[in-house]
């Protein structure tokens, strides 16, 4: 080869890697004020942080964690001490924790849900939801102060769905939860219910430690977005503007890839008469819905169908989605049978990656860091 | 430099090159990876982020609906700001105020439901994926147990039991290995279930050995429970004494 040929060969050689190079790099700079100091560039590839070092358990709420035990207290109770050791040695571990009390049910005038494996046909009612509520929270605090942690903050949602069986199963809702009459009132009733905790935490002494919040399991192909609309519409006016609930739900049918040529598209159909804009009212855009999403998905399917809900909210004039959490389900499918499990079992940390991942892809949608991992089990 | 020389500096700098860009680990550890301290306040974390994409936002319903997040989080911050200025409750005042609490609960649910072949609607277990007809209930190894009988929701061919021993976390699905569609529970003797198909053919299934069997009497062998989990200790047990 002849020498020029080469020269101009090194540089081209010399000026692709350098652009290759700094394609995905970010310089660092560490200097906030002047005098600057001048140093040879040091380059930094994006780094993905470490997740949180622990994660807290959300529950799905059973008929038998609902009974009174031999020793006179419920086992919701001793849940909730389970909840306060997980600051064990002691130190400030805050965590966020869903109690799932189930598909929204209502018997006679007495509104509330069908808690998991109740045979029953009875409700267990808003009251009811009280004070098995205030037991856990009870346990939380007894928990945490035998630990000697008088610093750690628990950030309890409690949990219902959007769930109608025959909707599910049949295509047609049938029963209670088919009216936005229903469900508005269901959505009132659950963030009356919220007030009522919030007040008897403060009067108990347990503000500086806990809050409660709404939440709830809105899964497209469970219900229409028409009545899940009017659940999250009736808790939105009925919150005082002082209270949130979290959507732990899903987005069946919402695109699973990010393409950073092609964004996602709001309209899009998706279930029933369920779009992408649709869903992003429910989890983000009406003022007290955060997300804490399931990332079932092994396959990074789940992660990256919310990182495009929050485009999709960029793109309708909303700021990014702020996730507080994942949510995984490795526990849940531990010794599990389910036969969705083997591709649904992220731990929470890959939930967590998977997820900070998704929405860091694109800048619109990037958030430095998501603060809690907690994932479902059953008692 | 010779055309040997060169290239071969050539491919050893790309390969160097493409393991750095590749690579998942830091290049240059300046500083250690983002990780909030769990001693910073998630919720403050939280509104300082918020309020930064505030300054940008454009539309009325963007401001408006960021705004409302933003209280909402700030209530929570003020209650919690009041309530750090009042002395925390020591363990044994907790628990006094617990035994306060429990006399006012009016909802006491035992563990004495009925016992035997009931019912049930086909959607108690639908959100887990199964279509459930009957269940079986009653006491086994000194533990209340249920067994439910029916079908998988996406294949009602697959016909199943769940083993379900909630004070062991014990829930165990067994599908039926002739599958002839959903099972239904139609007798008991002692420990061994009858099971019916729609095409009215009849399997068992026997609870000590946790498998089905196509003869009601032939002997199996027990499969030994998982053991109890450890109890989980009051805290307040110590104040619960007169």
């Amino acid at each position: 080869m002849k020498p020029h040929y080469r020269i101009i060969l090194s540089m081209l050689i010399l000026v692709s890697m350098l652009g290759a190079f700094f394609a995905n790099f970010s310089l660092v700079s560490s200097q906030t004020e002047p005098p600057y100091h001048t140093y040879l560039p040091l380059i930094l590839k994006n780094v993905i942080p470490n997740p949180p070092t622990y994660f807290s358990t959300t529950w799905y709420v059973t008929l038998g964690m609902l009974q009174t035990t031999s020793t006179g207290l419920r086992n919701i109770y001793y849940k909730g001490v389970q909840a306060g050791y997980l600051t064990a040695p002691a130190g400030k571990q805050d965590q966020l924790v869903i109690l799932h009390f189930g598909r929204p049910r209502k018997v006679d005038s007495q509104i509330g849900t069908r808690v998991y494996l109740d045979t029953s046909g009875e409700v267990t009612s808003i009251n009811d939801i009280i004070i098995y509520t205030k037991d856990f929270i009870n346990g939380y605090m007894a928990g945490a102060l035998a630990n000697n942690d008088t610093e750690s903050k628990l950030e309890l949602g409690i949990g219902t769905s959007n769930l109608n069986w025959d909707y599910l199963a049949e295509g047609i809702c049938l029963g209670y939860f088919c009216t936005t009459e229903d469900a508005y009132n269901h959505g009132k009733a659950w963030a009356q219910m919220v007030i009522t905790l919030n007040d008897w935490v403060v009067t108990s002494g347990y503000a500086a430690r806990v809050s409660v919040a709404g939440a709830t399991d809105i899964e497209l192909s469970w219900n229409s977005a028409k009545i899940t609309h009017a659940w999250v519409d009736g808790f939105d006016d009925y919150d005082q503007g002082k209270f949130i609930y979290y959507n732990f739900g899903t987005c069946e049918g919402c695109d699973i890839g990010i393409n950073l040529s092609v964004p996602p598209d709001p309209n899009k159909d998706l279930t029933g008469d369920w779009t992408h804009a649709k869903v992003h009212y429910s989890a983000w855009g009406v003022p007290p819905a955060w997300p804490i999403p399931e990332i079932y998905l092994n396959n990074t399917y789940n992660a990256n169908q919310w990182a495009n809900i929050s485009k999709v909210g960029v793109m309708l004039d909303y700021v990014p989605i702020y996730f507080f959490s994942p949510l995984s389900q490795y526990q849940a499918c531990l010794g599990s049978d389910d036969p969705s499990c083997p591709y649904t079992d992220n731990t929470p940390q890959e939930a967590w990656i998977q997820l900070y991942k998704a929405i860091n892809t694109r800048p619109e949608t990037a958030q430095n860091y998501i603060p809690y991992m907690t994932d479902i089990d059953w008692p | 430099m010779n055309n040997k020389l060169f290239f071969s500096l050539t491919i050893i700098g790309t390969f160097l090159m493409l393991a750095l860009l590749f690579s998942q680990n830091q290049v240059v550890d300046a500083e250690p990876g983002v990780q909030e301290s769990s001693s910073i306040d998630m919720n403050q974390t939280a509104i300082t982020y918020l309020k930064t994409l505030l300054v940008g936002t454009k539309s009325d319903k963007g401001k408006e609906s960021i705004e409302s997040k933003i209280q909402a989080l700030e209530y929570k911050e003020n209650i919690q700001a009041s309530a750090m200025l009042s002395p925390q409750k020591s363990l044994e005042e907790v628990c006094k105020s617990i035994l306060v609490e429990e006399t006012n609960a009016s909802k006491q649910l035992k563990s004495d439901l009925p016992e035997g072949i009931l019912e049930v609607q086909d959607d108690f277990l639908g959100e887990e994926g199964y279509l459930i007809n009957t269940l079986w209930r009653g006491e086994y190894g000194g533990y209340d147990v249920e067994i439910y009988a029916g079908s998988l929701f996406q294949d009602e061919q697959k016909g199943l039991v769940i083993l379900n021993i909630p004070a062991l976390s014990f829930f165990k699905v067994f599908y039926d290995p002739e599958p002839e569609g959903s099972l239904r529970i139609s007798q008991a003797d002692g420990y061994r279930l009858h099971l019916s198909t729609a095409s009215g053919t009849t399997r068992y299934f026997d609870i000590p050995a946790q498998q089905f069997t196509s003869e009601l009497a032939k002997s199996l062998s027990v499969v030994d429970l998982p053991p109890a989990p450890t109890p989980i200790m009051d805290p307040c047990s110590s104040f619960r004494t007169p």
